[in-house]
């Protein structure tokens, strides 16, 4: 029996894309047997717009009750893959546009990448461009110490050690492993504690002819500098749960140098003192805050 | 008299039933009498043999094979019932010597059913554990989850057991041109009550059906009630009595590859059949081998472990579940081609009743359906049920139906607990079918299951359930319905859940249809009956 892939899309209040995510899902060369879109509750006309799929017997949408974040909505969707018996889900944002080959190039780069390093690949990534073509700077994946190890062999992969959930492929094997993303985390570094913790038996890879386009406002990664008023509440999320992984699954120098890294991060952006404060706390909250992963069960 | 398949011819029966007449045995006695003799005729091919047959007290078990066979005497309780004579007509390869062989054959009591749990035991630890057992169950209950917990996540992850290295080259052995009859052997721990025999007993006669001779093995201490079950009509069983000697097992086994066309092996439930499955495979290459698995049991490993370390000599594991299919594949991996899930729905043919209107006005019904075993914990459903009675704000009635090894304390729990005007005890041979459409909500209380058999019929009968989250029950049962399987949190959760259910006929109906809707996924998985009769079809080759 072939192995079936279900693709799951979180979405909140991103309507304008959303369609566009979708149609390219479904239009790719290799299909998807199962289209999960977890709606987070969206206020605008994403139930409207959803609607037009009904008819498909291969989408499944999914609403929540409330916006439970990225955490929330990938963690959702991957149980409801896992439970509809997928042997692989492949997550991704509400604004990447998928390559028609996207998840071909990603099956058949997995598939080349364990028979060269004779074991299991815990998942596989896209590369993620910018709508002008450029790499998407918010959407780099980590490479290990020896990247290139199937690219001297002829492959067009890279060996990574983290990527964020733009275009992931995970084999079932790792959610059965290692659970579900964490829902406490809500939003950011949900993605990068996952990869980290899917990897324990060895690293994912990066497929360079699997590409996505991830359309966001601006291309800019992720800068404590850019910390303001009206985004500090992802920052405090992040500040938060990176603290955690890094206190308690990391090492402690790490946590020591992602505390430094941060406020050098501030300081340098001229970030005022309040959010500052705020920021620290968060951080210290971080030491306390351990949340565990739920299990997928097995349904189908 | 039985209808086994017979290695022997009778010359004296004794008045035993042998040979047909007025049998001073039972029907179980006299097939036990058969399987012994079978036994003793396969390793001692040609000989005749002069055999002493006992009857024990209630409750004592069997001794067929092995060294009791051979003293000459005997415990002052067992009582001689007869002497037969019987003469192997298993064609001996060395011409037999003439001399009966003795044997004496006891063949126990009544009512002795094998598998003692932990606290049935002889010994002071035993008792021990049987003091605290029965004076504290939900406390002794939450001890034991615990240790399971442990063992679920701290030590199944890291087991790693050394595995059957794989049989590189083996050149199979020549075909018995004569007598050679086309067999599987079947390898279970007894022949009684439990779901995996039930299941071994109807691939028995699947084989059957499809033109084998079954051999059945036995390998654990048993009345075997069953062995006068009519699916064995016809079937070669051996209750097998461990240990025996080198020797004999030499005999045993040399016999069956060589008086038989062993086409296939299908082990469920028999673990010195198990690792033995390496040397069947060794001496004869095409023989195929398969084993079915039930449930993991997080505490032992059980049988599932040992078909992982055994795996290179099985080339089809046969799982019921979904859980148990990813446990094997995902966590144990064993190549995904070597798995196959075959639930057993098929087990109950489950039909749709029609949907019977309940009595408006009458008490929102909650039963407990199945064996008053330790496995599916009575006292805990009686304890949730009295903390509901004292919660709810409606009237409740209870019905316990089954029958087992805790129905002492069960009785006495229920008037511990204050149930006695609102719980009704019901016992087989009261139909299941009565319990379930005088029902609203069955709940299923065990600390492991495979697929409840009990969940199809509750749906049938429009029944919701609400169920431990163990085993594969996630495949049948609504998620809104799962509760932990750790006894407060479980009286806590059940507790709540069905309070709402009760405030909402829409929840229940939720929770059916979902019920509905699973059962349909899981229906179009093969059926474990079809997917078996494929398989020896496949082994016919």
């Amino acid at each position: 029996m072939t192995d079936q892939v279900a693709a799951v899309v979180v979405t909140y209040n991103r309507v304008d894309k959303l369609g566009r995510v979708l149609d390219s899902i479904l239009a790719q060369t290799r299909p998807v047997d199962r289209l999960i879109v977890i709606d987070n509750a969206s206020t605008d006309s994403t139930p409207q717009l959803l609607s037009v799929y009904d008819d498909d017997p291969r989408v499944e949408v999914v609403r929540l009750d409330s916006n439970t974040g990225g955490a929330g909505g990938f963690a959702a969707g991957m149980e409801r893959a896992y439970e509809r018996g997928a042997d692989w889900v492949w997550i991704m944002d509400d604004d990447c546009y998928t390559e028609e080959t996207a998840l071909q190039k990603l099956l058949s780069g997995h598939a080349e990448a364990e028979q060269e390093l004779g074991r299991n690949v815990p998942y596989s990534c896209s590369l993620v461009r910018y709508t002008d073509g450029s790499i998407c700077e918010m959407n780099n994946a980590g490479a290990t110490w020896d990247w290139g190890r199937l690219i001297a062999k002829g492959q067009r992969a890279v060996l990574i050690t983290n990527c964020s959930f733009v275009s992931v492929l995970i084999p079932r094997r790792s959610i059965a492993k290692y659970g579900l993303p964490l829902v406490e985390y809500f939003i950011w570094f949900d993605d990068m504690e996952y990869t980290l913790r899917i990897s324990a038996d060895g690293p994912g890879v990066q497929i360079l002819d699997s590409v996505v386009t991830h359309d966001m406002p601006t291309n800019r990664g992720v800068n404590f500098g850019d910390l303001n008023p009206g985004n500090a509440w992802k920052f405090l999320y992040g500040a938060r749960n990176e603290s955690s992984y890094r206190w308690h699954h990391d090492d402690k120098l790490a946590w020591v140098q992602f505390v430094a890294t941060t406020y050098a991060w501030m300081v340098k952006g001229g970030v005022g003192r309040r959010l500052q404060l705020r920021v620290a706390k968060e951080i210290l909250a971080g030491l306390k805050f351990d949340p565990k992963p739920k299990m997928a069960r097995s349904v189908r | 008299m039985s209808r086994a398949r017979k290695l022997f011819e009778v010359i004296d029966d004794g008045g035993s039933g042998l040979a047909g007449g007025e049998p001073r045995l039972s029907a179980r006695e006299l097939g036990l009498l058969v399987g012994g003799l079978n036994y003793h005729a396969l390793i001692q091919p040609g000989r005749e043999f002069k055999v002493i047959v006992l009857r024990a007290p209630d409750g004592e078990f069997p001794r067929l094979t092995g060294y009791a066979c051979h003293r000459h005497e005997w415990e002052p309780n067992r009582a001689v019932v007869c002497t037969v004579a019987v003469k192997s007509t298993v064609p001996a390869t060395v011409p037999a010597d003439s001399a009966p062989v003795p044997l004496v054959l006891d063949l126990g009591g009544e009512r002795a059913e094998g598998g003692a749990t932990f606290y049935d035991r002889p010994g002071r630890k035993a008792k021990v554990l049987r003091r605290a057992r029965f004076g504290a169950p939900i406390a002794f209950d939450a001890l034991r989850q615990g240790l399971t917990d442990y063992y679920e996540k701290r030590i199944t992850p890291n087991r790693r057991p050394q595995r059957l290295a794989p049989i590189e080259s083996s050149a199979p052995l020549p075909r018995p041109s004569e007598h050679g009859e086309r067999a599987i052997i079947f390898g279970l721990h007894w022949l009684e009550m439990g779901g995996a025999e039930r299941w071994a007993i109807e691939t028995i006669a699947l084989a059957r059906e499809a033109g084998f001779l079954p051999i059945v093995l036995t390998d654990r201490e048993s009345a075997h009630p069953w062995i006068v079950r009519p699916e064995l009509d016809g079937a070669l069983v051996l209750p097998v009595n461990l240990p025996i000697s080198d020797e004999e097992e030499t005999q045993l086994l040399l016999a069956l590859l060589t008086k038989f066309e062993v086409h296939g092996i299908h082990v469920h439930h028999n673990g010195w059949l198990y690792h033995r499955l390496a040397w069947f495979k060794a001496m004869d290459p095409r023989i195929r081998t398969a084993d079915s698995l039930h449930v993991v049991e997080w505490r032992t490993g059980g049988f599932v472990e040992l078909a992982v370390k055994l795996s290179n000599a099985i080339d089809m594991h046969h799982v019921i579940s979904p859980q148990l299919r990813d446990y094997m594949v995902l966590q144990r991996d064993v190549p995904k081609e070597k798995v196959s899930l075959a639930p057993l729905y098929g087990l109950n043919e489950v039909h749709a009743v029609p949907k019977v209107e309940k009595e408006p006005g009458r008490p929102f019904t909650i039963s407990f359906v199945g064996r008053l075993s330790q496995q599916k914990r009575p006292y805990l459903f009686l304890r949730y049920a009295a903390q509901l009675k004292r919660s709810a704000d409606r009237e409740v009635r209870f019905i316990l139906h089954g029958s087992g090894a805790l129905e002492e304390e069960t009785s006495r729990l229920v008037a511990k607990y204050g149930l006695t005007d609102h719980l009704e005890l019901r016992q087989p041979p009261h139909p299941v079918d009565d319990t379930l459409a005088d029902s609203d909500l069955l709940v299923i209380s065990s600390d492991n299951e495979g697929l409840t058999l009990t969940t199809f019929e509750a749906t049938a009968q429009d029944v919701a359930v609400l169920s431990t989250d163990v085993g594969s029950q996630a495949s049948l049962v609504s998620a809104k319905a799962l509760v932990p399987r750790q006894p407060l949190a479980f009286i806590r959760e059940a507790v709540e859940r069905t309070k709402a259910i009760m405030a909402s006929e829409e929840l229940r109906e939720e929770i059916v249809e979902e019920q509905r809707q699973k059962i349909a996924a899981l229906k179009e998985l093969p059926e474990a009956r079809k997917w078996t009769t494929e398989l020896y079809e496949g082994w016919k080759a």
